[in-house]
């Protein structure tokens, strides 16, 4: 009965009532939108950053901790078959390859620039990492060869075909140089890659830090999600195999990704707050206002003998119905916001980026909670200080006014 | 000039409300307005008392101690032998829930609610059950002759009809004491009549007592006793009836 004539009287002033709704329609549609977008680029971030480190990487021990002193610090090839053996045990593991890292100086002619190299096996690529621009990427079997980035080759002023010179500290530390040829220049995700990023195939990198040794192996999984239970079972593994490898996941290999995530989250927090303290103070005024209208109902029902907490509840239902309906229709209005967006085309630069991406609202029943929580704790906080006043009313002098 | 009505012959039990000594002064700015100035009043099962008295005299005043919805500045009032200024607003509410009906010169009905719900309103606040409720209000809205209008809300009504929805609201939860603020103010004579006529009838037939303020001489014709209120003093006019 008591949420009948709350509805009741919600319903009673159609113009106050749409005016409610279209502000807590568009404050909810407005938030489910935004976080629609902040969950397409987290989730772009996240793909991105798996495509770069895999989902985890298994290496010596020492080798995440003090990975300048090489000689103790790679995997010779009797401890990578026995990890191997391990990861072909699991099912959820679809691919692993051996990547030998080094930094070195690449110099044509008078043009130098750090670099940091990466050893691949061209027959056996499960990350991605990057788009071939220009010329072609390693193929298997190629010797000597490189691809780099394209800024990096830019300001080397190098094209495919032409010879860069790598100048290099084997794993003895006794210097090395290796001259060889730019098969490809690709395209990064981010600028650091591109400015930066080299790669040779791995027994060109093994030749040139003078190993055959390789420094990690990168794991890649059927599933995003199964990286933690996989790396349970596997840390586990590897410990009783006492091989002195350890894993990581790729979580805390990207150290910038929990940072840029969270400087994501914080927006959406930022404008959950805002929208919240929007709605709360627009409806605030709304059921301030129409409350006090009723001031002399309110006295009616008290002198018939209803208590005070049941014309608080009475009040509150009314800022719950509004949050709720409104909230409703926002999510409406939010889905058609995020269709707007996903067909209008428009894109955006993220940071340390060097293209446009399209900006899209990523749209899940899920995506629709936080919004709708939000509605309905505003307007219940903005009906509580209204309904607790007029629940508190003298009688008579409730009963006296006009 | 104050006397205390007794009627010989009923036992205390009888006693539907007593005030003794009741004081209410206001304070507006730097004036005190007496509005009642010691007034002592008594009302039984059966009773029909008519308060008469000019405008400003303190009757809806008086009527608001009586009813519980106001609190003398001095003085006692008690309902059925219990003293309401012990009891917290939480119980002052119950009371008035179960023991008391109250009747407004506006009417003031609930405007989101029908006839029907009005009236039924008392009975979800005593958590009567729904066939019981049905019952009791279906029965009530065919005595005060509102059948057809039972689905209507307020502002379908007419001011008569109105009063008999807020006289059966009143009634509902089968109290035997009903105050009444000026009942047939806002009506014509013949309304008037006919409110006033229900009223007398469930007083013989029930029992129910009456305390009705007003400043329309017709009224008097329906009391068994009446009272006059003066610069918020009492004095008996007619005993009897
Ligand atoms: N809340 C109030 N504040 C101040 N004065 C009041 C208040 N209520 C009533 N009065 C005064 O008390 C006196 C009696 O008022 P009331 O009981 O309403 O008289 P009646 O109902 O007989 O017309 C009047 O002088 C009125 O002005
Ligand atoms: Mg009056």
């Amino acid at each position: 009965m008591g949420l009948r004539i709350a509805l009741r009287n919600v319903l009673r002033n159609p113009r106050r009532t749409v005016l409610s709704l279209v502000i807590i329609s568009l404050g909810t549609g407005m938030l489910f939108a935004v976080s629609g977008f902040v969950s397409f680029i987290t989730d772009g971030i996240t793909e991105s950053t798996v495509e770069q480190y895999g989902n985890l990487q298994i290496a010596d021990i020492d080798l995440w901790e003090r990975a300048d002193d090489r000689l103790v610090t790679l995997m010779e090839g009797e401890r990578v078959e026995q990890v191997s053996a391990l990861l072909d045990e699991l099912p959820d593991v679809t691919g692993y390859a051996a990547n030998l890292t080094f930094t070195s100086q690449i110099q044509k002619g008078s043009e130098s620039s750090l670099l940091f190299g990466v050893g691949v096996d061209p027959a056996n690529r499960i990350l991605a990492g990057y788009e071939i621009a220009r010329g072609e990427d390693l193929k298997p079997g190629d010797r000597g060869k490189i691809v780099i980035g394209r800024l990096l080759a830019d300001n080397l002023g190098v094209e495919p075909g032409d010879y860069v010179t790598l100048l290099i500290a084997t794993v003895n530390g006794s210097f090395n140089t290796g001259r060889l040829q730019v098969a490809g220049v690709f395209r990064g995700f981010e600028e650091f890659i591109e400015s930066q990023f080299a790669y040779v195939p791995i027994e060109t990198a093994q030749l040139l830090l003078n190993t055959t040794g390789v420094d990690k192996l990168v794991v890649s999984l059927t599933d995003l999600d199964r990286t933690e239970p996989v790396a349970a079972i596997l840390r586990e593994r590897l410990a009783s195999a006492d091989l002195g490898v350890e894993l990581r996941t790729w979580d805390v290999l990207a150290t910038q990704y929990e940072q840029t995530v969270s400087m994501f989250t914080f927006i959406l927090g930022a404008v959950s707050l805002g929208i919240f303290i929007l709605v709360l103070f627009s409806i605030l005024e709304v059921l301030t206002m129409s409350f006090l209208e009723r001031t002399r109902e309110v006295g009616t029902l008290r002198a018939i003998g209803t208590k005070r907490h049941h014309v608080f509840r009475l009040f509150l239902s009314e800022g719950i119905l509004l949050g709720i309906f409104g909230g409703l229709l926002g999510i409406l209005v939010g889905i058609g916001l995020g269709f707007a967006v996903n067909h209008s085309g428009m894109g955006w630069m993220p940071p340390g980026s060097l293209e446009e991406v399209p900006i899209l609202v990523k749209m899940s029943p899920v995506s629709a909670i936080t919004p709708l929580i939000i509605a309905m704790l505003s307007t219940l906080v903005s009906a509580i200080f209204p309904a607790w006043h007029s629940a508190r009313l003298a009688v008579v002098d409730a009963l006296r006014t006009q | 000039m104050t006397n205390e009505q007794t009627n010989p012959g009923k036992d205390a039990a009888s006693v539907v409300v007593a005030a003794t000594q009741l004081r209410k002064h206001y304070q507006t700015g730097a004036e005190t307005v007496e509005a009642l100035r010691g007034v002592d009043f008594r009302a039984e099962r059966g009773d029909f008392v008519v308060i008469h008295g000019p405008s400003g005299s303190g009757k809806t005043t008086f009527l608001n101690m009586l009813g519980c919805i106001d609190y003398p500045t001095s003085g006692a009032v008690e309902i059925y032998g219990q003293d309401v200024a012990t009891l917290s607003d939480g119980k002052l509410a119950e009371l008035r829930r179960d023991k008391i009906g109250l009747v407004f010169q506006t009417f003031n009905l609930m405007p989101v609610l029908s006839t029907y719900e009005n009236i039924e309103y008392p009975l979800l606040l005593q958590n009567v059950p729904r066939p019981q409720r049905r019952e009791r209000v279906q029965k009530l809205i065919d005595a005060v002759g509102l059948t057809n209008e039972a689905g209507r809300r307020p502002n379908k009504l007419s001011g008569g009809q109105r009063q008999r929805v807020a006289l059966a609201r009143a009634l509902i939860t089968e109290t035997h004491f009903v105050l009444a603020d000026e009942p047939t103010g806002n009506l014509d004579t013949e309304t008037s009549k006919r409110i006033m006529g229900i009223m007398k009838s469930l007083n013989e037939n029930r029992d129910v007592a009456f305390v009705v303020v007003t400043h329309d001489p017709m009224v008097g014709e329906f009391a068994r006793r009446t009272v006059e209120i003066r610069d918020g003093l009492l004095s008996t006019v007619t005993q009897g009836g």
